[in-house]
């Protein structure tokens, strides 16, 4: 059952392919001679119908990238994920995962890049993670790699503030708060640091130490 | 470029596209981390490189045809 847009754009990319694979398919097997009007019909098989497919195609994908499961789809994250996941656990990340404003996204919630090309950005560096995986910690046991991985600079303190502004009284009159809000709004202080809002997973502070 | 190589470059774009949609058949059904990339390159590469010859074909055409002559 169709039950979001997202779902939309894959049924669309699949049919977009579908027509296509019709068309070439066609073209394939009955070998006919190439007229003007084959040449239209290719025009859609080859070209119209796949450039549809796969805007569609890469919309479904981008948003992909975003879930949750996808993150979990390397192997080494799955601590991460399925801590996250866990409705009973406390951690920072498991919070945000519970709150619907996050959901199934919580992990691009957090670590997305939020400046203008934000979004590229965010894709190049999960290139970078891709490689990473790649060359490194394919096939490495999850107890051995947990120890080794890190955030490639520190977690800035504007991804927090995409949400939580640190203007609302609410904020502001917390003696914590009070005392360091100029370092917090800079970043140089940071919000999921011990003794602050972090650890944001149960492993963070194994590696803080 | 005679027919029956023009005849052979078009199966290879046929072909070529059905590769390329299949990447994005699979990463749209199984949306995991190879398929997706996979699909956002790979596939993207191969579909337009389909396109290309196609695109080639019908210049080549339309030139035997002398349909892009200057007539001046």
């Amino acid at each position: 059952m169709v039950t979001s847009i997202s779902d939309l754009i894959v049924i669309a990319t699949l049919v977009f392919a579908v027509l296509s694979a019709v068309i070439v398919g066609w073209f394939l097997v009955e070998r006919p001679a190439v007229t003007a009007s084959v040449k239209i019909v290719l025009l859609v098989g080859i070209f119209v119908l796949p450039v549809m497919s796969a805007t569609s195609g890469n919309i479904a994908g981008y948003e992909a990238t975003k879930s949750r499961e996808f993150c979990s789809g390397c192997h080494v994250m799955l601590p991460y994920t399925d801590d996250a996941a866990t409705k009973t656990s406390t951690t920072l990340a498991a919070l945000h995962a519970r709150n619907e404003s996050f959901g199934d996204e919580n992990c691009y919630g957090c670590h997305a890049d939020y400046a203008m090309f934000g979004a590229v950005t965010t894709k190049l560096v999960g290139l970078k993670h891709a490689y990473y995986y790649g060359t490194r910690y394919l096939g490495v046991p999850v107890e051995e790699a947990l120890g080794t991985f890190h955030l490639y600079a520190p977690f800035p303190n504007k991804n927090c503030m995409h949400c939580h502004s640190t203007e609302l009284p609410g904020f502001v009159e917390l003696p914590d708060h009070r005392g360091a809000l100029e370092e917090i709004r800079s970043g140089d202080h940071s919000c999921v640091g011990s003794g602050c809002h972090g650890p944001v997973h149960p492993f963070s502070k194994e590696l803080n130490r | 470029m005679t027919r029956t190589r023009r005849h052979r470059w078009l199966r290879l774009a046929c072909w070529l596209t059905l590769l390329g949609l299949s990447s994005f058949c699979w990463s749209v059904l199984d949306p995991r981390p190879v398929p997706v990339m996979v699909a956002m390159s790979i596939g993207q590469v191969i579909g337009t490189f389909a396109s290309l010859i196609f695109l080639v074909i019908v210049v080549a055409d339309l030139r035997t045809a002398n349909v892009l002559k200057d007539d001046r």
